[in-house]
C-alpha cells in the first residue's frame, strides 16, 4: 500500500492509489502514483541514490484548501504491507507543481540535498574516510561498514568544491563499493561480495530479461589500463581516479572489469517483494522458461518500485548458466 | 425499483467517533471511507434531514439498526391547554422496529421506507454490530425516493474485479485481491410522460454519474446498491411507453 502525506499550506492530506482505512483514512486521490528508483551511480558501485517520478492527484486533493494548487508542498512517500506503523519511508521531501488542469494536478518530487561540499585531498583507508565524512561535521549519519571486508587505500585530490556525497560516491565506485542512506545510517558494502542473499522462487517473478554490458576492450583510469576480455569492444574510461600508484589503480580496474563483464539480469516481481530486497543483495533463481533451464543470480544494482503496475523491477549483474 | 436521487441529510453527528473517521464521512460518496465509532460496537448517528421518504445505509458492519424520527421543532403545550373535541396536535415521532441489515459479502446494508415526511426532521439511527468489532458505516442516505416500475425479468448481475494480477514466468499468476464490486443491468419499460423523463431528468441529468442509493427489485428479490448509473439509452418503441437500458455499478 502506498501512503503519501501531503502538507498543503499547513493542512495534512493523506492520499493513496486505493482507498485505505488504516489508523487514518487515506483517500484514493492518486491518479498516477510516483515511481521510486534507487540505483548505484555506476554499474560497479557508488552512491545508491534515490530518484522519484512525478505523481498526479485528483483536483479533490486541493478543493476546499486552495485552487490553483500551490507550487510547492511537502510530501512524504511511504509504503506498507500491513499498518501505518510498519510503513517504510522512501522520501520526505518536496513536491513541486508541474502542471494542472481540470482533471488533476501533477507534481515532481524532489529529495532534500545534502548540501555539504569539500575541496581537499582525501587520503586514508576507505572505511576511515567514510567514518569521517559521514560524521556530524559533514553528512551527519551513522556509518555501517559491515557489508565489506575490504579496506583499500585511497588518494583522491578533489580539485574544486564538490558535494561530499559525490566525493564518497566516486571513491566507493572506484574501489567497487557502493553505499546507501536510510536517513539515519549510511551502509557501505562491497560490490564484489553478497550484501545478504535471497532465493527467488518460480512463483515470485515475471518473465526475466538477461542483458550484457557492451563489449569492452580496455579499462582505462588516467595513465593506466587493464585489458578487457573482448578485443573487438570499446575503450572504457573510469573517472575520477582515486589513487596515485599503478598497482592500486590496476587492481581497482581489475575489480571493475570483473563486475562489468558479468552478465546482467532484470527481474520484475510483485511489489511486496521490495520489502526484502536491499542494495547489493544476491538474488538467485531458476528460470525454466528459457530455451533451456538456466540458474541465474545477480547482485542488486537498481530497485524500481512502480506503484501503478504494483511491481518492483530489480536489475543487477551476476551469472547465468 | 427505487432511487434516492438527492441526499437530504443536512448534518450528521455520532455519539461515538474515531477522530480520524468522523461522522461526516458517511456523506462523502465513498463507501470505503467510513465513519468509525471510538472502539464501540454500538453507537447512534443523528442526522438532520430536510425531507424524506426512505433511508439507506451502506458498507457498514452493523447487523441491526433502529431508526427513530422526531420533529426537532416539536411544540410542547403547557399543561392545562384544552383542545376542542376532534382537534389533535401531532408531533412527528416515528420509531421503526429493530431491523436486521442485509449482508453483502463482509459488509451489510439497509433500506428502510419511513413514509412521506415533508418537513425537517431528525433521525436517530442506532447501529449495532457484534461485541468484538468496532462499529463503522460507509454511507448514509436519506431523501425522497423516486419509484419506478420494476425492471423486466432477466436483470443482469455481474462482478467487476479491481484486483491486481501479474503474469509470472512459470505461467501462473500473482494475484492481490482488492475491491470487487457488483454491476446490475436491465431494462425498464415505462410510461414515457411520467417515468421515462423522470428517470432521465430527475435521476440522470440532475446527477450524472454521482453515486446514488438504489433499490433494484425484480418482483421477487431486491438488491440494495450504492452505485453510479452509466448513461442510459432509451428507445421510444411503443405508443406511450419507452424502454430504458440501465447499468448501475457499485462504487468503492
Amino acid at each position: 500500500m502506498l501512503l503519501m502525506t501531503l502538507d498543503i499550506n499547513g493542512t495534512t492530506r493523506r492520499v493513496s492509489n486505493e482507498e485505505l482505512a488504516l489508523d487514518h483514512s487515506w483517500f484514493a486521490e492518486l491518479v498516477s502514483a510516483p515511481t521510486v528508483k534507487r540505483a548505484s551511480q555506476q554499474l560497479y558501485g557508488g552512491y545508491f541514490a534515490p530518484t522519484f517520478g512525478g505523481f498526479t492527484t485528483t483536483p479533490e486533493t486541493f478543493t476546499g484548501t486552495t485552487w490553483p494548487p500551490p507550487k510547492k508542498i511537502s510530501a512524504t512517500v511511504q509504503r506498507t504491507g500491513t499498518t501505518e506503523a510498519a510503513a517504510v519511508t522512501y522520501l520526505d521531501g518536496i513536491a513541486h507543481r508541474k502542471s494542472f488542469d481540470r482533471n488533476g494536478v501533477t507534481f515532481d518530487l524532489k529529495k532534500p540535498d545534502y548540501d555539504v561540499s569539500i575541496q581537499t585531498t582525501v587520503t586514508g583507508n576507505l572505511t576511515d574516510i567514510f567514518a569521517t565524512y559521514c560524521g556530524v561535521s559533514y553528512l551527519n549519519r551513522m556509518i555501517d561498514t559491515s557489508g565489506t571486508a575490504r579496506n583499500p587505500a585511497v588518494v583522491y585530490e578533489v580539485t574544486s568544491e564538490t558535494q561530499v556525497i559525490d566525493v564518497l560516491s566516486s571513491i566507493a565506485a572506484f574501489f567497487s563499493h557502493a553505499f546507501y542512506d536510510d536517513g539515519t545510517t549510511i551502509y557501505l558494502y562491497d560490490c564484489l561480495a553478497d550484501n545478504g542473499s535471497l532465493s527467488i522462487g518460480e512463483f515470485d517473478f515475471a518473465p526475466a530479461t538477461y542483458q550484457d554490458s557492451p563489449a569492452i576492450s580496455e579499462f582505462k583510469a588516467g595513465d593506466y589500463t587493464v585489458s578487457g576480455s573482448y578485443p573487438h569492444g570499446i575503450e572504457y574510461s573510469v573517472s575520477p581516479v582515486c589513487h596515485d600508484t599503478q598497482a592500486n589503480i590496476e587492481a581497482a580496474l581489475a575489480d571493475i572489469k570483473t563486475i562489468m563483464e558479468m552478465p546482467g539480469a532484470t527481474l520484475t516481481l510483485p511489489l511486496p517483494y521490495a520489502d526484502g530486497i536491499t542494495p547489493g543483495m544476491k538474488l538467485y533463481w531458476t528460470d525454466e522458461s528459457q530455451g533451456s533451464t538456466v540458474t541465474a543470480w545477480m547482485r542488486v544494482q537498481s530497485i524500481l518500485c512502480d506503484f501503478n503496475a504494483y511491481t518492483v523491477q530489480v536489475i543487477g549483474k551476476g551469472g547465468v548458466a | 425499483m427505487k432511487v434516492i436521487s438527492a441526499n437530504n441529510i443536512t448534518s450528521i453527528s455520532a455519539d461515538s467517533e474515531n477522530a480520524n473517521y468522523p461522522a461526516e464521512n458517511v456523506l462523502d460518496n465513498h463507501p470505503k471511507r467510513p465513519w468509525k465509532a471510538d472502539g464501540d460496537y454500538q453507537a447512534t448517528l443523528t442526522a438532520d434531514i430536510s425531507s424524506m421518504t426512505d433511508i439507506a445505509i451502506f458498507a457498514t458492519n452493523a447487523q441491526s439498526a433502529q431508526i427513530t424520527i422526531t420533529d426537532p421543532n416539536a411544540i410542547e403545550w403547557e399543561a392545562g391547554v384544552d383542545w376542542e373535541a376532534g382537534v389533535e396536535w401531532d408531533n412527528i415521532e416515528i420509531s421503526q422496529p429493530v431491523t436486521s441489515l442485509i449482508q453483502q459479502g463482509s459488509a451489510y446494508a439497509l433500506w428502510s421506507t419511513i413514509g412521506v415526511i415533508d418537513a425537517p426532521v431528525t433521525a436517530e439511527i442506532l447501529l449495532t454490530t457484534t461485541t468484538d468489532q468496532t462499529l463503522y458505516a460507509g454511507i448514509v442516505v436519506a431523501g425522497d425516493a423516486l419509484e419506478f416500475p420494476n425492471p423486466k425479468y432477466g436483470l443482469g448481475e455481474m462482478v467487476i474485479d479491481y484486483s491486481i494480477s501479474i503474469p509470472l514466468s512459470n505461467g501462473s499468476e500473482y494475484y492481490k485481491k482488492r475491491e470487487l464490486v457488483r454491476q446490475f443491468s436491465g431494462i425498464l419499460t415505462v410510461e414515457r410522460d411520467n417515468y421515462f423523463y423522470s428517470f432521465v431528468s430527475s435521476v440522470i441529468r440532475d446527477n450524472g454519474s454521482v453515486p446514488l442509493a438504489w433499490q433494484i427489485t425484480d418482483g421477487g428479490d431486491n438488491w440494495v446498491v450504492y452505485g453510479k448509473a452509466n448513461m442510459p439509452s432509451g428507445v421510444h418503441q411503443y405508443y406511450r411507453h419507452s424502454d430504458i437500458n440501465f447499468t448501475i455499478t457499485e462504487v468503492v
